[in-house]
């Protein structure tokens, strides 16, 4: 069977246009991963390379200088404002997922430091 | 002169209809292009002007292939690699169905990076640059470039579970605007990639889509089984061969039986072009 020659770029582009919204007619379609970030609320897995350093030492509840002394001498003038991502432009070998080992330690110290919780019998 | 022979003086010749016919497949692949090409430069505006406010799509979360890229991750952990989005899965998806529909225009109509291959082309020919053309029989071995950057793609993605191809990708690199707003920020291999595409393809019509575009070669393997593809007419065809000269991926047409090669981006030039509707 003959076709018109229109009929296949027309099924490929009206697919692709109605991806997008069919995609969130689902509740599929989303176009970043960052979400909101609460205080003290935030596991070390859950640090991303889009959140800077401020949102992570509120989620994590540690402070931000803490943070930044944690990255390392090169890190010094980093401000509390920066994108993780934007770190490894400031500090050679810096890569997220080493760092939360460090970020891990930190936090363990916190709690240490904020005193041993009653735990229930 | 009479009514009829006025009538006759008016109605097209065959030579008339097939330009016609030319201007207008060309005319409607362009504006579609343009079309998709905006929608992806306002993307990457927007997301230059508010990086940290997560609101707007970066380009690579509009961009098919990371479905290809976190696949793999995705079916054994349930996880996306970085920078990879559901918007990556949806558009893929799509893709695959449209593909299987109607083989792959995708190239031809709306990828961004073929319509800055077109334009460059385009720019060569008016800037009289020579067009290089590549031996048949390493053209051939040359497009196998692609399925070997898709394996590399596909396993540094699976075993960095981040998305390695953005330091080298193309698409990125011109697209995502950091050349405007951030050219620090550029990764040296992307500024190489993108260099060698702009200038290798006012040389070569669609050179990175020939040879080493990941998604081009998963997008030729899926071609085969589509419902929609384009077919030589043996019967009606003349062997003119005229529809050789205007396919921008170089496939030879003319030589077709039936189908046209599963590297075809259905452009639709070899159609329109066509002047016995051989196919």
């Amino acid at each position: 069977m003959k076709l018109s020659r229109w009929w296949a770029p027309a099924v490929v582009v009206v697919v692709m246009l109605l991806a997008a919204p069919v995609g969130q007619a689902a509740g599929w379609w989303s176009t970043s991963g960052r979400t909101q970030v609460v205080a003290q609320q935030l596991s070390v897995d859950d640090v991303k390379g889009w959140m800077t350093i401020q949102q992570a030492a509120d989620g994590l509840g540690i402070p931000s200088q803490t943070l930044i002394d944690a990255l390392g001498p090169q890190a010094a003038g980093l401000a509390p404002s920066t994108a993780f991502k934007d770190v490894e432009a400031t500090v050679d070998g810096f890569e997220l997922s080493t760092f939360r080992d460090r970020l891990r330690e930190l936090v363990a110290d916190q709690s240490a430091a904020a005193g041993p919780s009653a735990t229930p019998e | 002169m009479s009514i009829d022979e006025r009538a006759v003086r008016r109605r097209p010749t065959k030579a008339q209809q097939r330009k016609g016919r030319i201007r207008n497949t060309l005319l409607a692949r362009r504006l579609t292009q343009l079309g998709f090409a905006v929608v992806i430069i306002v993307a990457a505006v927007r997301h230059q002007l508010e990086p940290t406010a997560g609101t707007s799509a970066s380009v690579d979360a509009l961009c098919p292939f990371g479905a290809m890229e976190t696949l793999i991750t995705w079916l054994t952990t349930g996880t996306l690699i970085s920078r990879i989005h559901p918007s990556n899965l949806v558009l893929g998806g799509a893709l695959l169905i449209a593909t299987l529909l109607a083989g792959n225009p995708f190239c031809g109509w709306i990828c961004p990076l073929g319509s800055v291959q077109d334009l460059l082309w385009r720019l060569g020919r008016w800037l009289h640059l020579p067009e290089l053309k590549v031996p048949t029989r390493l053209d051939k071995q040359l497009r196998w470039g692609r399925y070997v950057v898709l394996a590399l793609v596909i396993c540094f993605s699976v075993s960095t579970a981040k998305l390695w191809f953005a330091d080298y990708d193309p698409y990125l690199a011109i697209l995502g605007l950091d050349w405007l707003f951030n050219p620090g920020g550029m990764a040296v291999a992307g500024i190489i990639t993108a260099a060698v595409v702009l200038v290798g393809s006012s040389l070569v019509n669609r050179l990175w889509c020939r040879y080493l575009c990941p998604l081009g070669g998963v997008l030729s393997v899926l071609s085969r089984f589509s419902f929609l593809r384009i077919r030589r007419n043996e019967n009606a065809c003349t062997d003119c061969t005229l529809c050789d000269r205007p396919c921008p991926v170089g496939l030879q047409v003319s030589t077709a039986a039936p189908a046209v090669s599963a590297d075809c981006i259905g452009c639709l030039d070899c159609v329109a072009t066509c002047p016995s509707k051989g196919r």
